[in-house]
Formats: structure tokens, sequence, C-alpha cells
């Protein structure tokens, strides 16, 4: 989770990624950040993520994400 | 959908885009309530030149942007008094054809310097006083700089009479606040210059997805206070495209095959991508009006819409609730009617174009059959 913070950090920073959970639906991630974070997530936790999984369920907030990711591990 | 909405597909076939004349004209006539009085209304034919037929009559003038936008009012025979030919890349011998064979064309635009010399020249040349509004930048590659604008207006050639300034600044604006501080700047230009005219291109917001709220009365008339100064002593003239335009479109799509597979359900229908498209949609996470035909509940079970593109881009919707979707069944998209037909890569994969239909209280026109486009991909 802590790396997890680190991308999201370092992709837009200032965005209060720790408590925010309409960071799609508010626009605080636009498209550039969202494929630029894709591609982040995909090299740091060696999972696919396929266009249909980046929906705002996914992506809304940290938290969300990271069980993304938990469960993409899980899959592989 | 309706029972007459199902019928019009049966007979047209999908993919179909349906553009309603009753709608369009209920929304000019409903912005136009919602306005000062004295103000025009210029549609900017570039967000939809199938309705230039249906919204004529009740706008007082179309804004066109190109030989071929020209072409079309001319073959509708829209008046040419009501003409605003505009547009970054006016050639010579397109503006010249238009002042030798269409005297009495409203207005032109001078988005440049150069625009400026040629309009002049031309002028000069055939002997008319030409019309020109004086397009003042927002700070992009449209327009001149204010100090040009108003060195123009400080001595202008007297071959031409310059009517007025023009300013557009960009779509979907939702900030009025902002809006506020393009108005002063455009105020006192105009404060400097007497002209009769301003041309302003307002960019009123088109709210497309679910989960979005708008108060488009309240918007409209916080607007309507904030051009009421400009107004005083000159006429003002709102270019509008994507306001007028979205609402009165739908398009219909067919679901043809379906898969299940352990990244989801998919349905792929017989249009997609380089059919349809909405600004801001998001990477198709955005739900734009949807129906579908049968009705299917909104929950249960969620589908990844896809189109007929051999693109993984071609998703029209992700994880759309739509309990028991059947290959059959039709969607259809709605608030169409702007851009949405024109912002698709039309030619990828050498598909078909869809049929475009105007209802009307009459009945329905045919507009375009399905087209091929594969002819325009190869050797001609």
């Amino acid at each position: 989770m802590d790396e997890l913070l680190e991308i999201l950090e370092e992709i837009a920073p200032g965005v209060d990624f720790e408590n925010c959970t309409t960071l799609i639906d508010d626009h605080k991630l636009d498209s550039l950040a969202i494929l630029a974070l894709v591609a982040e997530l995909e090299d740091a936790f060696d999972i696919t993520i396929p266009t249909v999984e980046i929906i705002p369920a996914n992506f809304n907030s940290a938290e969300a994400m990271w069980e993304m990711v938990e469960r993409l591990q899980e899959e592989a | 959908m309706t029972q007459e909405a199902i019928k019009r597909v049966e007979t047209y076939g999908t993919p179909l885009y349906v553009f309603d004349a009753k709608v369009l004209q209920e929304r000019i006539r409903y912005l136009k309530a919602h306005l000062p009085e004295a103000i025009e209304l210029a549609y900017a034919v570039k967000a939809n030149p199938f309705i230039i037929g249906a919204a004529e009559p009740f706008v007082e003038r179309l804004e066109i942007c190109s030989p071929g936008e020209a072409e079309i009012c001319l073959k509708m025979q829209v008046p040419a008094q009501k003409m605003v030919i505009s547009g970054v890349y006016k050639t010579p011998a397109f503006i010249e054809a238009l002042v030798r064979e269409h005297p009495d064309i409203g207005v032109y635009t001078v988005e440049s310097l150069a625009q400026y010399r040629l309009l002049t020249q031309l002028a000069k040349q055939s002997g008319q006083r030409l019309e020109l509004l004086l397009r003042m930048t927002s700070g992009n590659q449209f327009g001149m700089e204010e100090q040009e604008v108003t060195a123009i207006l400080a001595n202008p050639d007297p071959c031409v009479h310059i009517r007025g300034i023009q300013f557009f600044s960009g779509t979907q604006k939702t900030s009025l606040k902002k809006m506020q501080r393009e108005l002063l700047r455009v105020q006192t230009v105009l404060e400097r210059y007497p002209v009769e005219e301003l041309e302003f291109g307002p960019g009123f917001p088109v709210y497309y997805f679910e989960g979005e709220d708008f108060d488009e009365d309240a918007y409209l008339d916080t607007f309507a206070e904030m051009i009421r100064p400009l107004m005083t002593g000159r006429k003002v003239v709102l270019e509008l495209g994507r306001s007028i335009a979205a609402g009165c479109g739908t398009y219909y799509t067919r679901v043809v095959d379906q898969k299940r597979n352990r990244e989801g359900n998919f349905a792929l229908v017989d249009g997609g991508i380089h059919q349809i498209a909405y600004y801001g949609q998001f990477m198709a996470m955005k739900m734009p009006p949807i129906e579908t035909e049968p009705p299917r509940a909104r929950d249960g079970e969620v589908w990844n819409i896809c189109g007929s593109l051999c693109t993984i881009n071609d998703i029209l919707i992700k994880q759309l609730p739509a309990e028991g979707l059947a290959v059959g069944d039709i969607l259809s998209f709605g608030k169409a009617g702007a851009y949405s037909m024109t912002e698709g890569m039309a030619l990828f994969l050498s598909r078909d174009l869809p049929a475009v239909v105007l209802t009307t209280e009459a009945g329905d026109v045919l507009l375009r059959d399905h087209t091929e486009t594969y002819g325009l991909n190869m050797p001609q």
C-alpha cells in the first residue's frame, strides 16, 4: 500500500490519496495520469490490468486500487 | 424505447443516427427564452451539418468554417445573408469564389493579419464593401492579439466595413466566473472602439453523463445578466453548436455477438467508436444516457459494450449493468446530436458510415443511407 501511495504521489503530486474516494468522479486523475498509473502498477506489482478494469470502482480511491492489485496478483 | 423508435430502427437498420427536428426547435426556443430578447443566435454548423435545414429558420445566422460547410449551406439554400464565413484557414480561391458568386454573404471573420489583407484586397478588386468581424484571440492558434485588433479598429481600410469583434474561447464552459473575466476583457476593447456588433461564443456546457447535476435555468439566467452590459449600443450574437445540437440526437446500435471470459462479459455491437464519441467520456468510464430494447434491468450482470473495430480501444461503455443483455438487443445512446458523429475515426477499417434520419412532425426523412467508405481508402 505504501508503494502504491508513492507511485500515486509521483504521478499526481498534491492530491490527497490517503482520504479521497472520488479520484475519478472528481477528475483528480486525468486520462494521462491513469494511463501512466496503469503502466507503473503493472510494472511494480507484476500484473496485467485489462482495459475493462480501468473503471471508477477500481480507481476512485487508493484503497480500491490496492484491492484490485491484490486481486489481479491472486488471479495470475 | 417507444414503439415508434423501435419501428424506425427496424425500418432503417443499425447503426443509425436519428435527429429530432421538434426537439431541436424546442431547444432553440428554450435558449432564447432564457436570454435577453435582443440576442441573436448563430448556429455553428460544425456541431452537426445534418440539422442545418431544421435549425435555419429558428436562428439568425449559421457559422461556417470550411469550403465544405459553405457548400452544404448553399445546397441547403441557407440565405447568404445568414452565413458567417469563419475559419482559421481561408484560401484566396475559396473567398474569391464566394465574393464573386454570393455578394450578399452576411459577414466574413478575420483570424489573422494575412486574412485581413486577403479580404481587403478582394474587397478592392470586386468593388464590394465586405462586412468583417475581427476575431480576438483567447490565447491560442485562433484570432489576433488585442493590439492587432485595435490597430485595425483605429485605422480601418475604407474598402471594408468592420462590423465588430468575434470572440470564442472554447467549449464546455462550466465556469461562469471565467467567462465573466473574458467578457470584461472584450468589453474594455468594445468601449474604446464603438462597433456595431459582438459575436461571442459562450461555449454553454452540455452535461452528458450519469451523476452530473446541472441547473441550466440558473446558469442561463446568470449568463443573461453578464451579457446584458455588452448589449448597450450594439448587437450581440451568440455562437452555439453543442448546446443547440446535442440534445436532438440519438445513436442506435445492435448487439451482434456476446462472450464471457475471465475478464468479464463483452457484448459486441455493429457500431463503435468510429461512429460515436462523447467529449469527456473519460476512457468510456462515464455513463451517457443509455436505453436497451428490450428493456433490461439496470442491475445484475454487467456488460462491456464494445464496437466492431479491431482495436482494444473500441469500448463504448465499461461495465453497463444490463441483466440478460442478448444478441439482437438494441442500444440507444442519447445526447448524441453534437460532434458525436464526426469525432469518431470514421474511415478506420473501411467500415460503413451509419444511416442518418431526421424525424419531423410530418414523418421521417432519410438524410443519408448506410454508406460505404472503402472506396476512399484505396487508390482512386
